[in-house]
């Protein structure tokens, strides 16, 4: 196992394993837990893959580099809105999707593959944004309702 | 709970993090807390009661 910057998070869902990808990738249901963005890609490898602030600017871009619908999604990532993030360049970020009884597990990685071991500031960020989300998206799939404070973009 | 070992290598911080317990346990606390009803763990019996 490399020892890149990475994050990961683990958290189980009550839902189905489509109902959790359509929430991952689905436009109206992620701005619900995902501070009002959605995310634009044809969904098959290769294709183009963005993250769209609510105000029209992109937050981060990249492509895809594989898909299974429904049980993996890997993409490449590259924060465009904040410079300092910029400039770590590409992450990459992993979900796996595993359906156990009535439940699902989510399982979400988030690497700097180019960067040496040590500190990240993307790394960072998005450490602090995962717990948030996922504990959101989860609210959203077994309650109907994600959480107040992921609901909009904050104006920073 | 499983692990890929091509993915997450024993001895990873990884692989620790998904093998421990606690993602299950705050999965379920979370569930409980909002709906009334907690997860059934993979290794309960299918008779397990957790709500």
């Amino acid at each position: 196992m490399s020892d890149k910057p990475q994050f990961a998070y683990v958290i189980y869902i009550r839902t189905t394993a489509e109902k959790l990808w359509n929430a991952l990738t689905d436009p109206e249901q992620t701005k619900k837990y995902w501070a009002g963005t959605w995310q634009e890609s044809e969904w098959r490898k290769g294709a183009a893959w963005r993250i769209m602030i609510p105000d029209g600017r992109v937050a981060d871009s990249g492509e895809v580099l594989e898909i299974e619908p429904h049980k993996r999604l890997v993409v490449s990532w590259r924060n465009e809105f904040r410079p300092e993030l910029h400039a770590e360049g590409y992450s990459r970020l992993t979900y796996q999707l595993e359906q156990q009884g009535d439940m699902v597990k989510l399982m979400v990685t988030h690497e700097m593959p180019d960067l040496p071991p040590g500190p990240s500031k993307f790394i960072d960020a998005v450490s602090s944004g995962w717990p948030a989300i996922l504990s959101s998206l989860k609210s959203m799939l077994e309650t109907g309702e994600s959480l107040e404070a992921t609901r909009k973009w904050k104006v920073s | 709970m499983t692990a890929r070992p091509d993915q997450f290598p024993i001895g990873s911080e990884v692989f620790i993090h998904i093998s421990g317990g606690w993602p299950q346990v705050l999965s379920s606390l979370k569930s409980f807390l909002e709906t009334g009803k907690g997860m059934m763990a993979p290794w309960h019996g299918e008779k397990a009661e957790v709500a």
